[in-house]
């Protein structure tokens, strides 16, 4: 086995090519040869047909009536009984044979002229000489009728033995001519075969040779291209180009050394690239701790600077706690000043709500005095009614007076004397009149002022409640200054806190600065290390060629 | 001479009383349909219908006012044809029955309404006499128009009812 597989590929091939020759060779020898004995004429043939030709050489033919003819001969010249009825019994049991044979070859026989003469022609004059024998012979012989017998015998048995005869022997003849045709057919297939069997077995060898050619110098062709490929990849140079055509087991062979390339490449120069960018980055690296190290400097020196403006913020908010404190003071001041005007303002609400009423009262009087005063019109208007009618009536008496003559004389004097009255009264009346008119224009002067200053009085009322809405206000604000003022007070404090806790704090901040420069050093040098190991990866890496 | 005082847009005017029954105030009127302005309407005195006349639209041309001194001057009317009527004359300030001694200006007056009389200078003021009785006899024309179809009744009704 081992000898076996360090043979190269296209000597196994050929090994298998050569074996597959030879077998097929020696099957195709052993067909032809069992074709040879096997064949029509051939000796085994011989044989078989020699026996056949034997047995009908010998057997009286069962589908022929000659032995039954013979049978007819012989019942004729019998005079026992007893061998008649024998003869009797082997002629019914020949009649039976006969039957089965002709149903045999009517269901072998195809149509044909074989078939007509066998089954028909042969057929019919067989029946018809049964027919005879059986109804009318055997009777006759079996009566000792010799004459009738005989008669038969010679008459229409012999005739229908003879078309019989002539039938088989037509037969006979078909036969053998159809025996012939096939024996020469079958010569001709065989010869045919043979001749076909030579041809496939010369076409398959050299179908063979030419595939297991083409075979091994597909296989050993890819084969050596990743062969190929592999040695460079292990020489280092991840360059070449290698090109995959197929499918099977050698393409995916192919295509994986190419895909493994591929990536190792990729890996490769990603591996270079990043050992650059890691270079620069320890260059950076070391840049920046350098700055942070100055940082830290600077950085010391500002906390103390802080820890200083940290305690002057605590001295400051101790300085704002104590104005805080005078604030709170003056706060509170303002407060009971304010209460007290609120309780101010409260008596001038209860005195500007009497004026209100008291005007209210005035006006009520002043429209009592309109009502009075429309009441001496009425009496007036009724004077100067009565004034005119005193007049009409003078009038009306002088008018009389004069035309009664001397008589009225008198009577006009008096009619005078009344209309004087009269218009004294009406003068009288008109006086009053004007001084009521005047009384009245002055109660409704009166009445607006008074309704004026009743608006006013209203306006200053609710002013006075604005205000001492207004000063409740300020005193509820004055009172939550001072819960704020010592929420001030409380933030000063923590705020001095808070300022000493900064500086506390400041000075660790310090110390930890320190500590951060020194250890900013140390990472200093592990950096120039890093560099030297990125410098010796980047030396390895370079013996790697790749494709650009 | 006895007369009654009365004003027709400030101009002063006297109507004897021989001719004046008697001064009433001014009471509702029934309004006369077809009238001139001057008409202003009917009433009954002492049970005869008696037309109102008013002196200031016939004299001034503006109607009265309603004042309590404009009074009804009742008289009796002299018509064209030369029946007479008792009609109430309408007119401002009648007030005052005066007593005349001064005789009657001379000089023409400008006038030709007949019923206009002489102007007395009385005190200080000037007093033209107004002849009630022929204030119906100047526009004949309006007259018969409106007392045509009465003027017999109203004339014998007024002559009944004036006797007692």
């Amino acid at each position: 086995m081992t000898r076996f597989s360090q043979w190269k590929l296209s000597m196994k091939l050929t090994v298998l090519v050569a074996v597959s020759l030879a077998g097929s060779l020696v099957f195709g020898l052993l067909a032809y040869g069992t074709l040879d004995t096997l064949k029509v004429n051939g000796p085994l043939y011989a044989q078989i047909v020699s026996g056949k030709d034997l047995i009908a050489d010998v057997l009286p033919p069962p589908a022929y009536v000659i032995e039954s003819y013979l049978l007819v001969h012989e019942m004729q010249e019998a005079s026992d009984p007893a061998e008649l009825s024998t003869l009797i019994e082997t002629g019914r049991r020949l009649r039976q044979e006969y039957d089965a044979r002709h149903d045999h070859w009517a269901r072998e026989l195809s149509d044909g002229s074989l078939r007509r003469a066998m089954v028909e022609r042969s057929y019919d004059p067989a029946l018809r000489f049964f027919e005879i024998r059986d109804k009318e012979f055997i009777p006759a012989v079996q009566a000792k009728d010799i004459a009738k017998a005989t008669q038969l015998l010679h008459g229409p048995i012999k005739a229908s033995y003879a078309e019989h005869r002539r039938a088989i022997d037509e037969v006979v003849e078909l036969t053998a001519e159809s025996n012939l045709a096939h024996e020469a057919n079958a010569a001709h297939v065989i010869q045919r075969k043979t001749w076909m069997l030579f041809m496939v077995a010369f076409l398959m060898a050299a179908l063979n040779i030419s595939l297991a050619v083409a075979i091994t110098r597909n296989l050993t062709r890819r084969i050596s291209l990743g062969v190929e490929a592999a040695k460079q990849v292990a020489g280092g140079d991840l360059s070449g180009v290698i090109n995959v055509d197929g499918d099977d087991e050698t393409g995916a062979l192919l295509s994986a050394i190419k895909s493994m390339t591929q990536s190792l490449s990729s890996l490769i120069s990603r591996v270079k690239e990043s050992s650059v960018a890691l270079m620069s980055t320890a260059t950076q690296i070391s840049a920046t701790s350098k700055d942070q190290e100055s940082t830290v400097k600077g950085f010391s020196a500002s906390t103390a600077e802080i820890a200083a403006a940290a305690k002057q913020i605590s001295a400051t908010s101790q300085e704002l706690l104590r104005t805080m404190t005078e604030v709170r003071s003056v706060a509170a001041t303002s407060a009971s000043l304010a209460e007290s005007g609120t309780a101010g303002l409260g008596e001038m609400d209860v005195t500007m709500q009497q004026l209100s009423s008291s005007t209210g009262s005035i006006s009520a009087k002043l429209s009592v005095i309109r009502e009075k005063a429309n009441d001496i019109n009425l009496v007036v208007t009724t004077i100067t009614k009565v004034a005119d009618q005193t007049n009409l009536l003078s009038v009306n008496a002088a008018i009389e007076a004069e035309k009664a003559g001397e008589y009225g004389l008198g009577f006009l004097v008096v009619a005078r004397e009344i209309r004087r009255l009269a218009d004294q009264s009406a003068v009288a009346t008109l006086d009053i009149e004007q001084m009521v008119r005047l009384m009245q224009g002055a109660v409704s002067a009166g009445v607006m002022e008074m309704d004026k200053f009743t608006e006013e009085v209203r306006r200053g009322v609710k002013s006075v409640a604005q205000i001492s809405s207004q000063l409740a206000q300020i005193i509820e604000q004055v009172q939550g200054l001072s819960g704020r003022i010592d929420l001030v007070n409380e933030g000063m404090r923590s705020q001095s806190n808070g300022a000493s806790q900064i500086s506390q704090a400041m000075t660790q901040l310090t110390d930890g600065a320190r500590q951060t420069a020194a250890s900013l050093r140390e990472f200093n040098s592990a950096t120039g290390s890093l560099r030297e190991a990125v410098g010796g990866l980047k030396q390895e890496i370079s013996c790697f060629t790749v494709a650009q | 001479m006895l007369v009654v005082i009365f004003r027709v847009s400030d101009a002063r005017y006297a109507i004897p009383c021989e001719r004046i029954i008697e001064v009433i105030p001014l009471v509702v009127l029934r309004a006369e349909p077809r009238a001139p302005a001057w008409v202003l309407g009917s009433f009954v005195y002492r049970g005869a219908l008696t037309p109102v006349l008013d002196l200031c639209q016939l004299m001034g041309g503006y109607p009265c006012p309603k004042r309590l001194s404009s009074r009804v001057i009742l008289t009796d009317c002299t018509l064209p044809d030369g029946s007479s009527i008792r009609a109430g004359l309408l007119a401002e300030h009648v007030t005052e029955a005066r007593r005349l001694n001064a005789t009657p200006l001379s000089g023409a007056s400008l006038g030709s309404t007949p019923y206009l009389g002489p102007v007395v200078q009385e005190g200080g003021n000037l007093l033209q006499i107004v002849h009630a009785d022929r204030v119906l006899l100047g526009s004949e024309a309006a007259l018969a128009e409106l007392f045509s179809h009465r003027s017999l009744t109203a004339g014998e009704t007024d002559r009944t009812a004036t006797q007692p």
